[in-house]
């Protein structure tokens, strides 16, 4: 017993506030299967485009923002919030600093933005900006609620009885303070009201290239530090956890922390190849996304390496088999990345599927794998089960799942690179040697490929739903061990 | 004075900012700090009142 759980009296089960932490597994649950129903529905509109269904709000314009935001900002978003505040608490041996009420407001107002923001992209009213479309009111609203988050974190931190930050708060940190400045620096907006216009639609201050290098400046580290130092946090609890062993070199982790830090703020400029924006400037996107490589692989090293010496756990445990998927995806994705943003890849990958595949590839891989391992380990842990219902539909998610992942990016790899080919393609004279129509004909059967995949990753998250909810109701399924039965009585 | 001393600095902001990075790189490998840096890694696994779920 910790001194923290003394002082707390016998009662409670644990010392720290962990009601908030429910109800963000239950929402991220939620938003994610919203979130992957809507992004399957928009792939089938693609294969499809009768599914538009003619009117104005089932438009792939205005859905798609829905699907991206339902798995960052609503799906991702309570990922992050429910697994931050139980490790900080946990790492810190130290209550919620604001306690319930504090955790429940941040809880609260954060699902009304979601359903803010979403309302306002089917009705049309958006910024424009790829991953920050809600306008200025919601942008506020988001402000709010981010610092409130900030201080409920930093004061958990201020108030801990272990002398040390434990690695996985740095990622948070540095995720919650970053998130801030970006939010902030890219919507710099102002309603068009002021100017005989309406409430409704803002404009940035900045205009032209100026207003590209910000929105890649937030797009790109909305991916570092939202997606990748965010959820490097999670792997850097929830392996060690899971694996009942500490983390690989936790020497590593302080060096690979501050290079992806120093490094990952210039890469922006790489969505901008062979536009306005000066030369220079997509040279040192460039460079410092190459050389973000190594960091990403640090990280990597650190999460598979940590299974050094119990890789049996990855046959004995479907949990795990998620966790460390998501690493090797991590790696893969932050190899292939580093190699887009060269410039003569660039040439062939930008604007094409590839970027998909490649964004799906981390977003499926990664962040979602990373997050159902987590889940996993969340629900009987908080709903004090002895175990999960069923570890054969854990397992039984993770082979759908990642089938779908498969099928999803290989898809994109050849529909992307044929779509770059073709737009390139020339013939004897000189001449372009396909229309633009021409390339979308081509894409077809990989967009149902992809679509298929969507389905599996979607069916997948139900049947994780289905567990969790028998799960919570205190069920346990009768099924063969994954253990062999020596081995589950030598650990007792 | 002072305005000239920032100058100074903000222009060669690369050059100091790497030697952070190297000050750091060499305080996390400096072979006494190892014993106490790698028993942080034990943060994560010390608490808690969930063990062996």
């Amino acid at each position: 017993m910790t001194q923290a759980t003394a002082a707390f009296g016998s009662n409670q089960p644990t010392p720290y506030f962990d009601d908030v932490i429910k109800k963000f597994v239950l929402a991220a649950t939620f938003w994610g299967i919203v979130g992957f129903l809507v992004g399957d529905f928009i792939a089938w509109q693609l294969a499809f485009p009768a599914l538009n269904l003619d009117l104005e709000w089932f438009s792939f314009g205005r859905v798609r923002p829905v699907h991206t935001s339902a798995v960052i900002f609503a799906f991702g978003g309570n990922i992050l919030f429910g697994t931050s505040l139980y490790i900080v608490q946990r790492t810190c041996r130290a209550p919620l600093w604001g306690g319930a009420a504090l955790g429940n407001f941040i809880f609260w107002g954060w699902q009304t933005i979601i359903v803010v923001a979403a309302l306002g992209y089917v009705t049309g009213i958006t910024q424009g900006k790829e991953y920050s479309e809600p306008e200025w009111y919601a942008d506020l609203m988001i402000t709010v609620v981010w610092v409130a988050y900030l201080l409920a974190f930093v004061g958990t931190l201020y108030k801990r009885k272990e002398p040390h930050i434990y690695v996985a708060n740095w990622f948070f940190l540095a995720m919650i303070i970053t998130i801030a400045m970006l939010h902030i620096g890219n919507n710099l907006a102002v309603p068009t009201v002021f100017f005989g216009g309406t409430w409704w639609k803002s404009y940035e201050i900045y205009s032209g290239v100026q207003d590209a290098m910000t929105q890649w400046w937030y797009g790109h580290n909305a991916v570092g530090f939202f997606l990748t130092a965010g959820f490097l946090g999670i792997m850097y609890y929830f392996v060690p956890k899971r694996a009942e062993r500490p983390v690989y070199s936790y020497r590593l982790s302080i060096v690979h922390f501050w290079a992806l830090i120093f490094l990952y703020i210039w890469a922006g400029p790489h969505h901008l190849h062979y536009t306005a924006l000066p030369d220079w400037a997509q040279t040192l996107g460039m460079t410092f996304s190459v050389m973000l490589w190594m960091p990403s692989w640090g990280g990597m090293i650190n999460g598979l390496m940590t299974l050094s010496g119990a890789w049996d756990k990855l046959r004995t445990d479907p949990v795990m088999r998620f966790l460390v998927t998501s690493v090797a995806f991590y790696g893969m994705s932050t190899f292939e990345g580093p190699m887009m943003s060269i410039k003569a890849v660039n040439s062939l990958s930008h604007y094409t599927d590839w970027g998909i595949g490649h964004v799906h590839s981390g977003s499926l891989g990664w962040v979602a794998f990373v997050s159902f391992g987590a889940l996993y380990y969340l629900v009987p842990v908080l709903w004090q089960r002895k175990r999960l219902y069923s570890m054969r539909l854990v397992n039984l998610h993770f082979l759908i799942a990642t089938v779908g992942i498969v099928l999803y990016i290989t898809a994109m790899w050849i529909s992307g690179i044929m779509q770059g080919l073709m737009w390139r393609a020339y013939d004897s004279l000189g001449f372009l040697q396909y229309s633009f129509v021409e390339t979308v004909a081509a894409m077809h059967p990989y967009y149902v490929i992809r679509a298929t995949g969507g389905i599996l990753f979607l069916a997948g998250a139900l049947i994780m739903a289905y567990n969790f909810y028998r799960t919570i109701k205190g069920d346990i399924r009768t099924e063969a061990s994954y253990e062999a039965p020596v081995a589950a009585a030598a650990r007792g | 004075m002072i305005d000239n001393i920032v100058g100074t600095l903000r222009a060669f902001w690369g050059l100091w900012v790497m030697g952070v990075f190297i000050g750091i790189v060499a305080w996390a490998y400096w072979p006494k700090n190892k014993a106490k840096i790698e028993a942080y890694a034990q943060i994560a696994l010390r608490n808690d009142e969930n063990e062996e779920r």
